[in-house]
């Protein structure tokens, strides 16, 4: 381990000591859940994006059923919590699975497919009868509500999603999913099941979000469909994870930190103007930096390589 | 003895467009084909078909008498057949080594085997050995053809797909490529290949398949050639 690497290492432990301890400090619990929360969604997306090359504009879907299968679970069957957020996990990666066709399209096409499933279903949610998913008002889970407990769980499943996605970079199927990336066919050429390790790479990305939906219902302690389909729970994920850098294992997270504290600064300061504010940054960034943080810098100090992929 | 064997096959990239129609063809072991003919005459798309990138819509393609037309391709390069393709298929962001690497995914985690392949790779072209730390996108255009076809060869394959291997590469280093070839050939790897230098392809072939419009138009041995070439290449011009 180099220098490089032990410096970056005690930096992630000093980080995670001290989102430990955040609950006995006097600062908001509910930043630093949702900053762990936009970490998690950024990790997940970079193994489909980053690492695999698809764009999924529908994103939200997974995280859409992980809110609404915990929530259903818990107060339609009386499932426990872990339980219910457990199969948010399953359900989704079953999602995945079912749409799976979809990944023999590429780009633009499998973008504007997947945003369309979204959308489809969010209006299924918002339709199913009243007694399971309470149309458009939603679902309460307030005798459920535990925002320590449920903060604990989305440390949990952050760093799962980081050692995820480490695993992913430095495994074979990380190796396969790079070649698909930049050449699919050269890479089935070698011998790379294309298809197959695709779907691996899609199915870890899908069970992540899902499972932080589940959690993040347990925390707010209420589920709706405008929320839980927000398309802005996409884009949000899209801009940190590309901020930080695609296809590397810390950039997601820096972006994840930097833009959720951005965006939380300009909106507390500019109420009005916050979204413009936010979008002109973006621009800025995107024009200067379209590698994000980690890409840049890796672009300029290569030997940073092996910390930051 | 007919090794990969290809009959009556028709293969579109779009709807009803028939690029290949009813084309025939036979490589035979240790013995090198070329596919020659005008632009256009579906030379690439013989290639990929054989090779399990297009599907065809009719007719089957055998390998040692074996029905392999719904093979994927990845299954390919397990079944001893490697490709090289027209288009650059390295991945320039990593160094040499590392896309040879790549060339060995079918020996999964066998270390030991992975490494003597890329040696034997490194011995045959040395100058692959001396940029292995490089990254493969700043090699030129001849240096990555090369390592392309030394990554094709590090699975041990007994039949190579060429797809134009020394297009737009400067005569020496085209010679090179064809040296190359021949060491192959004298090594029995049965090569198959499409290209444009007619003359050179006509030199080193023991077979020669004339492709027009899709169609086969002539084929034979080299010496049912002699004589005949520049009246063949003449009416490509016609």
């Amino acid at each position: 381990m180099n220098r490089y690497s032990a410096l970056a290492w005690a930096s992630i432990a000093a980080g995670l000591a001290f989102l430990f301890v955040v609950p006995l400090l006097p600062v908001s619990l509910p930043y630093f859940f949702y900053m762990m929360f936009w970490i998690t969604m950024a990790c997940a997306f970079n193994i489909i994006y980053g690492f695999v090359g698809y764009l999924p504009f529908g994103y939200v879907m997974f995280y859409g059923v992980g809110t609404y299968v915990t929530a259903v679970l818990w107060s339609r069957f009386h499932v426990p919590i872990p339980a219910a957020i457990l199969a948010s996990g399953c359900i989704g990666t079953a999602l995945a699975l079912a749409v799976a066709p979809t990944l023999r399209l590429r780009g633009i096409y499998f973008a504007i497919v997947n945003f369309a499933m979204a959308m489809v279903l969010r209006i299924l949610v918002a339709n199913l009868p009243f007694e399971w998913s309470g149309g458009s008002f939603g679902i309460t889970l307030s005798r459920a509500y535990r925002p320590l407990t449920s903060y604990y769980f989305m440390l949990g499943l952050m760093v799962l999603s980081g050692l995820t996605v480490l695993w992913v970079s430095r495994s074979r199927l990380g190796v396969a999913l790079r070649c698909i990336r930049d050449d699919a066919a050269a890479a089935s050429v070698l011998g790379i099941n294309v298809p197959v390790n695709r779907l691996k790479a899609w199915m870890i990305a899908a069970a992540i979000p899902s499972v932080a939906g589940g959690i993040e219902a347990w925390f707010t302690a209420i589920v709706d469909p405008a929320t839980s389909f927000n398309m802005m729970v996409t884009a949000k994920t899209i801009v940190y994870a590309m901020f930080g850098g695609l296809g590397t294992v810390i950039g997601p997270v820096f972006g994840a930190v930097f833009m959720y504290g951005l965006d939380d600064f300009i909106w507390g300061r500019f109420p009005v103007l916050n979204l413009l504010v936010l979008g002109l940054m973006i621009v800025f960034l995107i024009l200067f930096m379209p590698r994000g943080i980690a890409g840049t810098a890796l672009r300029k100090w290569p030997r940073l390589r092996q910390v930051v992929k | 003895m007919a090794i990969l064997e290809a009959k009556n096959l028709t293969v579109a990239y779009y709807g009803d467009i028939h690029i290949l129609k009813d084309v025939s063809f036979c490589a035979r072991e240790g013995r090198v084909t070329a596919v020659i003919g005008p632009n256009g005459a579906g030379k690439s798309t013989l290639l990929k078909a054989l090779y399990g990138l297009l599907k065809p819509i009719s007719g089957s393609i055998r390998l040692r008498g074996e029905e392999i037309t719904e093979c994927k391709v990845h299954e390919f390069i397990r079944m001893g057949i490697a490709y090289v393709p027209q288009l650059r298929s390295i991945f320039p962001e990593l160094t040499v080594k590392e896309n040879l690497e790549l060339g060995t995914w079918i020996f999964k985690t066998d270390k030991a085997r992975v490494r003597d392949a890329i040696e034997g790779v490194f011995e045959r072209f040395p100058m692959l050995a001396q940029k292995q730390g490089d990254p493969a996108g700043l090699l030129s255009g001849g240096q990555q053809k090369i390592l392309e076809i030394g990554r094709s060869l590090l699975t041990g394959p007994s039949i190579c797909l060429l797809d134009e291997p020394t297009a737009t590469l400067a005569p020496r280093i085209a010679a090179q490529i064809y040296a190359t070839l021949e060491d192959l050939k004298s090594e029995k790897i049965t090569i198959v290949m499409v290209d444009q230098r007619v003359r050179q392809a006509f030199d080193i072939a023991d077979y020669i398949y004339v492709l027009e419009l899709g169609q086969n138009k002539a084929d034979g041995t080299r010496q049912d050639f002699v004589g005949r070439l520049t009246e063949t290449i003449k009416g490509w011009l016609d």
